[in-house]
Formats: C-alpha cells, structure tokens, sequence
C-alpha cells in the first residue's frame, strides 16, 4: 500500500462560507432542480478520536438541510460505522492515513414525499473490503462484530462499495422525507 | 466517555456518560468485563442515561457482557437508552434480547 502524506486538515468549500469571525456558516440552501451541490468536504486522519468531530459536523450539516431528528441519526450513524470501518480494516488501526469526506445535496430523481437527498462520499487509500464481507448476510446468532454494515444498509437508502486504482469509495444517499 | 462502577448490595451499577464509538469502546469493554469476572455481582446494570451515542463496537461490548452474565449466572440489565441507543438495538435485533428498564428504580427492583 502506498503511503501518502497524513491529513488532519478540514475544509468546507461553497456554499458553506466562512464568517468573518472564521465560523462556518451553515444557512445552506437546497440544491435546486437537478443539481447536486458540495455542501462539505472534509480531509482528516484515520484518527478514532477524530470521530466525534466528524459526527458534529455532519449532524449539523443534516439537520440543516431538513432531515428530522431520526433521519439525521441515520445519516450520523451510517457515516460513523463506515469511517470506523476505514480505520479498522482498511487502514488496520493506522491513525495517521488520510480520509476524504464529501456531503453534496442532490435534487434530482427524487422520489415522491421526499423533500431533499443527502449524498455522502467517503474515500480513503487502504485494503479494500473483502467481497464476502461486502455481501454477506447479517449475523443471525448472538455474537459480537458485524453489525456495522448491517445498520448502514439498513439507515441509508442507497450503499455502494467501489474500488478505482488504489482508492476506496463508499457511496451512501438518504432521502429526507 | 466515562464509565464509572457503583458497588451495592448485590447489584453494580455502571454510569455511562458521552459517546462510545470506536475511540473509547475498548475501554468501556475493559472495565465491564473486569468488574464481572473478579467481582461476579448477581445483578450488573449499565446506566445509558447519559449516553447520547453508541456504535457497534459499543454495542458489540454490551453483547459481550450479556454472554459473560450468562456464562457466570448473573442478570445483565441496561436502562435509560437514548433514542440513538434504542434504534441501533431495533436494527440488530437486539432490544428483545437485552433486559431493558426506563430508569434506575425498575432496573433495580
């Protein structure tokens, strides 16, 4: 695996703005009809403690843009589960390999009740998922382990494992309804 | 997070406070496994109340838990879930599994 420079460093591009003050400014507007707007991209290191910050982040992002309480859980707990993932398989605990995260709005093809789609890409330069784990069943017995791709599936409406040269993309898609 | 243990008569009480995810969840793990092997109190209960998040390496601690109660005869309790904690024990089929009470004083009695 290709080592890459570590990454800790987060930024938002337009339409989230900087204030003067530095905070960022979170009064985002809907992408229009058949648009898909980058609403937020973050750069970070494959860093446990990193969590936390990135749920905030996207928590935020989600409510703003009219995904109810539940909805938004979802969309915090299925972003989470493949960020840990990334750092405990792909990456096998190197806290020091760089994420990329990007949310983008998206207003086409939506289907009838919902009001708007959050899009997640999340793409880091580690071992890939292996197949069988991509497309095995959920775990049946009492055991621990297993569980996190279970709840993505079952949170989000759209989950989709690529691999392209040596980067790994995770596509998820919610609808707010 | 923080978890701390309260020793009673017969019960321990674990209070939990702050997101478990996969920083802190080895830790929570620890001290909950630990606790029940060395001190094998007849009834365990894990306070959730302050718990605004929980992940499945979280949650995966708590099954641990729940097989170790039942390998050494012991009531493995949890009450208070927040609304995040509950669903992700609806979506693995766990929240039947678990005993799960309100608050302190069903949990307790």
């Amino acid at each position: 695996m290709k080592k890459v420079p570590p990454a800790s460093r987060a930024t938002a591009s337009s339409p989230v703005r900087r204030t003067s003050a530095g905070a960022t400014d979170l009064s985002l507007r809907a992408a229009k009809a058949g648009e898909r707007v980058a609403l937020l991209r973050l750069k970070f290191a494959s860093n446990p403690e990193l969590l936390g910050v990135v749920r905030s982040a996207v928590c935020a992002l989600s409510e703003s843009i009219g995904f109810s309480p539940e909805g938004s859980r979802a969309v915090i707990r299925s972003v989470d589960e493949a960020l840990a993932n990334v750092m405990r398989h792909a990456y096998g605990g190197q806290r020091d390999m760089p994420i990329h995260l990007t949310c983008w709005s998206v207003a086409s093809k939506l289907p009838q009740g919902a009001k708007a789609a959050l899009e997640i890409v999340i793409m880091d330069r580690g071992i890939p998922m292996p197949q069988e784990k991509l497309h095995a069943p959920p775990p049946r017995e009492l055991r621990p382990g297993g569980l996190g791709l279970e709840w993505m599936r079952k949170s989000m409406d759209v989950v989709e494992h690529s691999r392209k040269g040596k980067t790994n993309s995770l596509r998820m898609l919610k609808y707010a309804v | 997070m923080k978890i701390d243990p309260r020793r009673m008569d017969k019960v321990t009480i674990f209070d939990v406070s702050g997101d478990i995810d996969l920083a802190n969840s080895p830790e929570m793990r620890k001290t909950l496994l630990t606790e029940m092997r060395e001190h094998k109190t007849p009834r365990v209960v894990v306070n959730l109340t302050k718990v605004r998040y929980i992940d499945s390496s979280g949650v995966a601690s708590l099954v641990e838990g729940l097989k170790i109660s039942r390998d050494l005869g012991l009531r493995f309790i949890l009450f208070g879930l927040s609304p995040a904690a509950r669903e992700v024990l609806q979506l693995s089929r766990l929240l039947k599994i678990f005993e799960v009470y309100d608050d302190e004083e069903h949990a307790l009695a």
